[in-house]
């Protein structure tokens, strides 16, 4: 009996050792709230540089990161400890602490955030930047971000105001954005290999009919099938604004009220014809069970000479395809054809996916600030400040990514730096550089001429080729030829509580369109289907939010 | 009652261990199973907004909810039969291999495929069974059209049959020679006496002997009735084949764990543990009235 008992108290104090154990842990990481104003240089003029300054006290930062695999570091570096890391504590006396690093980076942030054990600084996607928002656990950052952030921060968020507003919630800023390299990167191409192209004298598609026929003489002389696509359908879709339609799209409707592009009428004609082409045997018959490696796979092993893609094809599956069939294999990028012949309204979509947040607990959110600051100026004025072996540290090899939660992009980057590269490449003067990136596209663009070198492929074929993707999508955001989605920020509730199974009744049924297991009299059934699994109440949730009021 | 408690205080000791583990990793988190009635935000944790039913609502409104339980409860039996049915016979067949080698090497080659994972069993088979690949080349050989053994939905849910026993059949494989090794030699020496050859000795003798473990066995895998197989479908299937092939686990992954939605996940994990729990106490009664066994 009493030994029992024992035994009894023995594990009960065994469980509550353990249970208190774990609160214990949850409750060190919340340390006491923002104290006085730490003592920070001056500059000559004897104030103090709030957006550059370095601490005379050392201040400690934790974050988290995102594993970043293609990062190639030096060696004994990796993703906590680099060039960048120490740049900031020689510069502003800041260490960085990273807890933790992971390739599973939103399911172990969402863990953090539920065990409350959040470090300083981190980067999340919208909706965890809502619910941290409900929860009250990150930090108001207006007044910290207005008198710290630097003239080039703040210019970033003007010009992308959109993104700018959808970090705040009730005016008070609580997720910086990360920003974007520029809505440039956003239009898509149809690639065509050009030595195929070449060596049947074909001319440039500027009619749905014509991309069906090249897809056939390719089909007849090289075999293989003619379309790459995937499974998912969004390689596919990619083509849909050339029968007018607009997938994954809130547009505005006839009556104004905002719709859902993949359900509109344009997209059963886009269907009708892929159906047509499957038969004809000029899409990949195998596309219904390719996962997106899989179709790059058919096409670095040359069964496919057309692939609707975006701008990016040169990195991947480029790269692949060069070492693989050779410099001539090379695809060129086309403008989506249209079934009347005339320019394609592209689809531009809500490009700030990630947002910088501070700990409601962080005792120096302002060391934050700094460190974007110093972010942004590396990226934009780096070669006029640094020496290039320097700069070429903390950018190339991908270490420019590396960076985490203290990384923004300037929105117009892109844009300004194809200017100045294709300018260059007309003038070989490369005197008007401002940034490493343009003299990396430039270089790049050049080793592609000479050598054909594999990996600068992704870089000539973005913005150095005879007929780069940039220079089609500049033309299309000069002449606007585009429309922006309404669903400009995060998703409403109701949309994410669906997760991605409306779009998978849409994808379904399309796919057994485009295979012939259905006529194309199905997609009103599959549009009716969706509609009442949940579309309505997404449309409706869509409108609330996005929508015009009600004239 | 005590008495005996204090004689056998030994073991109730060495059992304590056990017991705390089970508590902990089994049983605590049961309190977690609250979120599935509540509207779960990782920043409020067990504080977040109560909201009854809603999620299992959400659920089983959806549409296509009903024909993943369709699809589950069809792969999963299927699985569960042949995945009795096939080591059975195995071992018995390998039983009657007389030298011990090939035995042994059989037993491990047919062991070896439960060791690999569906992610890179899956890389193999998506190659094995393309339109190119070897299984339709042979089929090829003798006139027969290239089969879509993964894009076809009416042949989908066999693909993941075969595949998943296949894999699977090792491991039974093993547990039936264990059990096999322990019949009484002396029973088939008695039956030789008797003149009942190898089928009659089989017929009335091994199976027999073997159906407590059948039992066993064919319970044990009955509370998995629900689960048809995430790893292996979720890197097989694809939106062609969704009518026949999307299951429970899978339909869930898209709806709720891939946004992050635990409250849906949770739910439908804990409408799964109750059919589970139900089956299990079924089949418990069922063994005990039919086959007259009992495991506890």
């Amino acid at each position: 009996m009493n030994r029992k008992l024992v035994s009894i108290l023995l594990s009960l104090s065994l469980v509550l050792a353990l249970l208190s154990a774990c609160g214990d842990s949850a409750n060190t990481s919340k340390t006491a709230g923002s104290g006085e104003e730490p003592k920070q240089a001056t500059n000559e003029k004897g104030e103090v540089d709030y957006a550059f300054g370095s601490y005379e006290e050392p201040v400690t930062l934790h974050t988290v990161r995102a594993e970043y695999a293609s990062a190639q570091f030096p060696n004994g570096d990796n993703m906590t400890k680099n060039i960048w890391t120490r740049a900031y504590k020689e510069r502003f006396n800041i260490d960085v602490v990273t807890d933790w690093v992971t390739d599973e980076y939103d399911t172990k942030l969402n863990l953090a955030i539920s065990s409350k054990k959040l470090p300083d600084v981190f980067h999340v996607n919208p909706t965890q930047l809502q619910q941290l928002i409900k929860a009250d656990m990150i930090m108001d950052l207006t007044e910290v971000f207005d008198k710290y952030a630097s003239d080039r921060v703040k210019s970033y968020m003007e010009a992308d105001r959109s993104s700018y507003e959808s970090g705040m919630k009730d005016g008070k800023l609580y997720g910086i954005p990360q920003m974007h390299w520029g809505i440039i990167d956003q239009p898509d191409y149809i690639w065509i290999r050009n030595d195929w192209k070449e060596e049947l004298g074909l001319p440039d598609p500027t009619t749905t009919e014509d991309i069906k026929n090249i897809a056939l003489k390719f089909k007849e002389a090289y075999g293989g099938f003619g379309i790459a696509a995937d499974q998912t359908l969004d390689y596919l879709n990619l083509l849909a604004i050339g029968w007018g339609a607009h997938p994954d799209m809130w547009i505005p409707g006839e009556d104004g009220k905002l719709v859902y592009g993949t359900v509109q009428p344009e997209m059963k004609a886009a269907l009708a014809d892929w159906a047509e082409w499957y038969k004809l045997g000029i899409i990949d018959p195998e596309f219904a069970i390719k996962d997106f490696s899989a179709m790059n796979a058919g096409v670095v092993s040359g069964k496919s000479g057309i692939q609707p893609y975006y701008q990016w094809w040169g990195y991947n599956p480029g790269v692949d395809v060069v070492t693989n069939l050779g410099k001539d294999a090379i695809f060129y990028p086309y403008n989506i054809p249209t079934v009347d012949g005339k320019p394609a309204t592209h689809s531009i979509f809500f490009a700030n996916g990630v947002y910088t947040v501070v700990n409601k607990n962080c005792k120096n959110p302002e060391a934050a600030i700094k460190l974007l600051n110093f972010y942004a100026s590396m990226l934009d004025e780096g070669s006029q400040k640094e020496d290039p072996e320097t700069l070429s540290a903390f950018l190339d090899n991908d270490i420019a990514h590396v960076t985490g939660a203290f990384k923004i992009i300037n929105p117009e980057t892109d844009y300004t730096q194809f200017e100045h590269v294709s300018e260059a490449l007309k003038t070989n003067d490369t005197s008007k550089f401002t940034t490493s990136g343009m003299w990396q596209k430039y270089n790049n663009s050049v080793e592609f001429k000479k050598n054909g070198t594999p990996a600068a492929t992704g870089d000539f074929l973005q913005q150095g080729s005879p007929k780069p993707a940039y220079g089609l999508a500049k033309s299309v955001l000069d002449n606007e030829q585009y429309i922006k989605t309404a669903l400009w920020g995060a998703p409403p509730e109701v949309l994410v509580k669906y997760g991605s199974t409306l779009d998978d009744i849409l994808t379904e049924g399309f796919t057994k369109i485009i295979m012939g297991a259905e006529s194309i009299d199905y997609f009103d059934k599959v549009v009716e289907n969706w509609r009442t699994a949940g579309g309505n109440d997404v449309t409706e949730a869509v409108n609330e939010m996005y929508g015009q009021p009600a004239n | 009652m005590l008495n005996k408690l204090w004689r056998q205080r030994a073991f109730h000791f060495m059992l304590i261990p056990g017991v705390i583990l089970v508590f902990i990793f089994s049983y605590l988190p049961f309190y977690g199973l609250m979120i599935s009635f509540q509207d779960y935000n990782p920043g409020l944790g067990f504080n977040s907004p109560w909201v009854g039913m809603e999620n299992f609502e959400h659920v089983f409104q959806q549409p296509n909810f009903l024909r993943t339980i369709w699809n589950t409860l069809y792969m999963s039996f299927f699985k569960m039969i042949g995945g009795i049915v096939v080591p059975v016979i195995f071992a018995l067949l390998l039983n009657e291999v007389a030298r011990t080698f090939i035995k042994r090497t059989f037993q491990t080659l047919v062991y070896l495929p439960n060791f690999l994972s569906w992610v890179i069993m899956a890389g193999i088979m998506i190659d094995i069974l393309s339109l190119e690949g070897i299984v339709n080349s042979f089929l090829g050989l003798f006139g027969a059209g290239p089969v879509s053994f993964l894009g076809d939905p009416s042949i989908f849910p066999w693909t993941m049959i075969v595949t998943d026993i296949w894999k699977g059949f090792g491991f039974g494989t093993v547990v039936y020679l264990a059990a096999l090794t322990s019949i009484d030699p002396g029973l088939y020496e008695a039956a030789v006496i008797d003149g009942a050859k190898r089928w009659k000795q089989t017929l009335y003798i091994t199976l027999p002997l073997l159906a407590p473990t059948i039992v066993l066995m064919s319970v044990l895998s009955l509370s998995n009735v629900l689960n048809a197989g995430f790893d292996q479908i979720f890197n097989l299937y694809s939106p062609s084949v969704y009518e026949s092939g999307d299951i429970i686990d899978t339909y869930v992954y898209r709806l709720g764990i891939q946004q992050a939605q635990y409250s849906v996940g949770t739910a439908v994990g804990l409408f799964k543990s109750v059919v589970s729990c139900v089956m299990v106490a079924l089949s418990y009664f069922l063994a005990d009235r039919v086959a007259g066994y009992r495991i506890f």
